[in-house]
């Protein structure tokens, strides 16, 4: 009864809710991972020139396919073997993961960012605005993505501006449709109305009571975002459309390097298992955050394991 | 119904207009396709041959005029690099994409569909947890990389199956259960949380109340409720493959099919050829929505009696 | 002895356990969450007796569902039945017995019936199918009962409607095809929890009416489960008065009416709006019904109740006979300033 008064007169509290979600975080320890990964591998890109053992791009032809230190003929210099081209791997993950990063945290912030702006015109406003904006986000998935963003690529050349644009350009339909619900939900609760009454006018409104209750969606959704778009790199990369040798790029070390499967396992595998792990951590960390910001659903899963606690105990539900 | 199917054709339309002004955009006016077509040594002469052969001097309206024209007559023009008509060589790569896509998304169904049923029945329980994770892996896993595992795996230590290509049942095996990989996560995730979703409505309650078996509630009424975004999911999912996404899986293995032409036009810089991959793959994409809205109109009666 | 509060409980009324058919004794039902434990049912007791109605109010979360819940075995996952018997016919079953008599013996309308059938089933089918199952008829005779049922409840058309998806049908039509499916297996009792609260005015009046007729009809019993006195006030035998997961005061409801003896049920009776009767204004209870996640000592009702003393906060008073009511009114009442 006193939440809803509350929730009458003024919005949720988005910090109280944040010291929430780390005190509960440190419960869940494999989240707890997923976060530790993600953050070292981040640290890792932006410290890269200090970080990495090697030169991720220094030919030496002589030190070809070099396994990994723990295997025959492995050395603590190249800790992870070297590639086909002599190339130390580990090195060539970090600088790999410099710029899948840079382009995964570009295109969701500007993807990000347009969508949201898009969501919020669309939610607020709606009438044509909405209809017109909803239409061409429709529209837009109705194209084949992939092959045009290929297209587009083949002809203005792999840059990495062309690259981060493109992909960005197939990248705001998610966030406007999440921003959109989202507000249309908030526009019918009664701190936002009171405030609409009061004269509050539609920027200061967005700025002080809509993007507040956004940012936790939002946040969830630039994590899986962030994970997709590693993904869609990692594949142009392959795909010899993305990142130009000799930089590298976790999916360009599997193209550079497959025919070398036989001789050279490690080549291949660890910018692929260093791929997966990241993906993962990224979906377990916002899939995470968005059943705990759901109270029902944390009261669920609390519900579920105490009641089957009981149960197991043995005790008959009607009894003596 | 079938005022539903005019107007689900006409969007369809537009969107394949919409298509055509972004291609043409795209390879007219952001670039000059003719230098990216060239091989360097050209000259000038060559240039100029092959921008009027291409008719690409004229006006960009008159351009695109008879780019509409060309497009609606189902004529993409010669694929440079072959020689030939370039339609024709997409279509006749179409239907390796559409047995890789088939075979894939039964694979998909037949494993994950079950699963996600099994697994929703005890939501937290050690088969839910277990499937979660698979389906999780299998989203975050590039196509590209599981590819060359299995085919590291099968093909080179264990020499199962064929490494790449195309030709007999064999071949289709590695490929299929790559492209299944993703797909299936997907499916099994909505499969699991659309029966979650069910199990916890009031009817369910009342079919308890009114002292129906378990397994009759499940598959006479549970089942049925939750197909409806199941189907429409798997739908997409295979639209989605068919209009390009298996080029991954394709390049991977070898697979004959429209994706890989499409990357093979890319290394011939054959832009026409890749223009007319475009084209199809977006029908391909707009004709399996709108059978999807159509097959949902089917299964929900809310919606077609409305 | 209840081991939670200590007390003493009056259990059943005097009458003789086998005379009644379903008896709830000392029942108690916890919900558990991220924040604790939810005792929505502490120590209630209450009988059906045959061919009557009983009628059993009270506001949200005084825990009036959770005890029919309880009854027909069929509380959710996020909880369970920690304490109290539940007998039929005087005989107590268990668990799984009660599963047995669900559907069959003892069946229940819920309060929308829209959200209670199928929406992607015709009407028809979700009837006939506990016919099939219950009384193990074959598919045509089934589709004729149903009929037949759509007759007794007062559906027009049957042939037509029984072909009919659920959102074809009216709120109260569908309130009534819901009766129908209650009915099919013939059973003893029928609980029915807020039937007509989701239902327009005019349409409550006719659904109350037919319940009242089927059982005049067919003899069953019927547990009127409902936040609105107005609803009970002609339909219900006897009453039951819940408050906070226990129960207030009880009786045979024409003498609760007359003459309410609990503050509470008191408040409840100010508080209604009174189509014949006409009153200056409505008097509403002060405050709102608790959620109890700590058992406190003394009376639930304390905080809200214009007559409490000391003694109330300190000691919970239990259910004893009111004083000057006849015997045969069976009142009692759970207050240390009972009127």
């Amino acid at each position: 009864m006193t939440d809803t008064v509350r929730s009458m007169t003024s919005p949720p509290n988005a910090w109280a809710r944040a010291r929430r979600i780390a005190r509960v975080l440190l419960e869940d320890k494999l989240v707890l991972v997923s976060f530790v990964f993600v953050s070292i591998v981040v640290l890792a890109a932006v410290l890269a020139p200090y970080v990495a053992p090697a030169s991720p791009s220094k030919v030496v032809l002589i030190d070809r396919l070099i396994p990994p230190v723990w295997g025959d003929g492995g050395r603590w210099s190249n800790v992870l073997g070297t590639d086909s081209l002599g190339r130390d791997i580990l090195s060539r993950l970090i600088f790999g993961a410099r710029n899948s990063l840079l382009i995964g945290f570009s295109v969701v912030l500007i993807a990000g960012t347009f969508g949201t702006m898009l969501g919020l015109i669309a939610g607020y406003k709606g009438g044509f605005a909405d209809t017109f904006i909803m239409r061409l986000a429709d529209a837009q998935l109705a194209f084949p993505g992939l092959l045009l963003v290929i297209l587009i690529i083949s002809v203005l050349g792999p840059s990495i501006p062309i690259i981060i644009a493109v992909i960005a350009v197939y990248g705001w339909m998610i966030f406007a449709r999440l921003v959109r619900g989202n507000v249309l939900q908030l526009r019918e609760e009664l701190y936002v109305r009171a405030a609409e009454m009061a004269g509050c006018g539609p920027l200061r409104l967005m700025r002080r009571h809509l993007l507040p209750n956004l940012a936790s969606p939002l946040m969830t959704q630039s994590m899986l975002e962030l994970a997709r778009v590693i993904l869609v790199e990692a594949s142009l990369s392959y795909l010899g459309l993305g990142i130009q040798p000799p930089n590298s790029s976790w999916g360009l070390m599997v193209a550079e390097n497959q025919t070398y499967l036989r001789d050279g396992w490690w080549t291949v595998f660890f910018p692929g298992i260093i791929l997966v792990l990241t993906v993962m951590a990224l979906n377990l960390i916002s899939s995470w955050l968005r059943v705990r910001s759901d109270p029902q659903q944390v009261d669920l899963i609390a519900a579920r394991r105490r009641s089957s606690d009981k149960s197991r105990s043995g005790r008959e539900g009607i009894e003596e | 119904m079938i005022r539903f199917i005019v107007r689900r054709l006409f969007s369809g339309l537009l969107v394949m207009l919409l298509v055509t002004v972004t291609v043409f955009f795209v390879t007219r006016k952001l670039t000059d396709p003719v230098r990216v077509m060239l091989p360097l040594s050209a000259t000038q002469e060559d240039y100029d041959r092959l921008e009027a052969s291409l008719g690409l001097d004229k006006p960009l309206l008159q351009q695109f005029r008879t780019f509409l024209g060309d497009v609606v007559q189902l004529d993409f023009g010669v694929s440079f690099w072959q020689g030939t008509d370039a339609l024709e060589l997409v279509l006749d790569r179409l239907p390796a994409t559409f047995l890789l896509v088939a075979a894939s998304m039964f694979l998909a169904i037949v494993v994950f569909i079950p699963l996600g049923i099994a697994a929703s029945l005890r939501p937290g329980g050690w088969l839910d947890r277990v499937l979660v994770s698979i389906s999780l892996f299998g989203l975050s896993m590039p196509q590209f990389w599981l590819g060359a595992m299995l085919i590291w795996v099968f093909s080179v230590r264990l020499g199962w199956l064929p490494t790449s290509g195309s030709g007999s049942t064999k071949h289709i095996i590695l490929p299929a259960v790559t492209l299944a990989s993703t797909s299936g996560g997907r499916i099994a995730q909505i499969t699991r949380s659309s029966m979650i979703d069910q199990l916890n409505r009031p009817y369910v309650n009342t079919l308890r109340a009114k002292g129906m078996r378990p397994s009759w509630v499940l598959f006479r009424h549970v089942l049925r409720n939750a197909a409806v975004p199941i189907t429409t999911l798997t739908a997409y999912e295979a639209a989605f493959a068919l209009a390009g996404y298996a080029v991954i899986v394709e390049t991977v293995f070898a697979w004959p099919g429209m994706g890989r032409l499409a990357i093979q036009a890319v290394n011939q810089r054959d832009i026409i050829l890749l223009q007319a991959v475009v084209f199809v793959a977006a029908s391909l994409i707009v004709a399996t929505n709108i059978l999807a809205d159509i097959l949902y109109k089917v299964i929900d009666p809310r919606v077609r009696l409305a | 002895m209840n081991a939670v509060t200590g007390t003493e409980s009056s259990g059943g009324s005097s009458a003789a356990d086998g005379d009644f058919m379903l008896s709830v004794r000392n029942l108690q039902v916890e919900f558990y969450n991220e924040r604790g434990t939810v005792h929505a049912v502490q120590d209630v007791s209450w009988d059906v007796r045959s061919g009557a109605t009983l009628g059993v109010v009270g506001e949200s979360g005084s825990g009036k569902s959770v005890t029919a819940a309880a009854v027909m075995d069929l509380v959710p996952i996020t909880g369970a039945v920690v304490g109290g018997q539940i007998l039929w016919h005087g005989v107590q079953m268990s668990s799984a017995e009660l599963a047995k008599l669900r559907g069959s013996r003892i069946t229940m309308v819920f309060q929308d019936p829209m959200s209670a059938l199928n929406p992607l089933v015709s009407v028809g089918p979700q009837i006939t199918e506990v016919l099939r199952k219950h009384r193990g008829m074959s598919r045509n005779a089934a589709k004729r009962r149903a009929l037949e049922l759509f007759d007794l409840v007062g559906i027009p058309e049957p042939a037509r409607r029984f072909r009919q998806y659920p959102f074809e049908f009216s709120g109260g039509m569908a309130q009534r095809a819901v009766i129908a499916m209650a009915l099919a297996a013939e059973p003893e009792l029928l609980i029915t929890d807020e039937p007509t609260t989701a239902l327009d005015v005019t349409i409550q009046a006719q659904i109350l009416d037919l319940l009242s007729t089927l059982q005049a009809e067919l003899g069953i019993a019927i547990v009127l489960i409902t936040h609105d006195l107005g609803v009970v006030a002609g339909v219900a035998d006897h009453l039951v008065v819940m408050y906070a997961g226990r129960v207030v005061e009880r009786g045979l409801a024409r003498s609760i009416f007359a003459n309410p003896s609990h503050p509470y049920t008191r408040g409840l009776l100010e508080s209604t709006p009174h189509p014949r009767e006409v009153r200056d204004r409505l008097v509403p209870i002060p405050g709102n019904p608790p959620v109890v996640t700590t058992i406190l000592p003394g009376c639930a009702f304390a905080d809200r109740c214009t007559s409490v003393t000391d003694r109330c906060r300190t000691l919970r008073p239990k259910l004893e006979p009111v004083e000057g009511s006849a015997v045969g009114e069976m009142r009692e009442v759970a207050c240390w300033h009972a009127a």
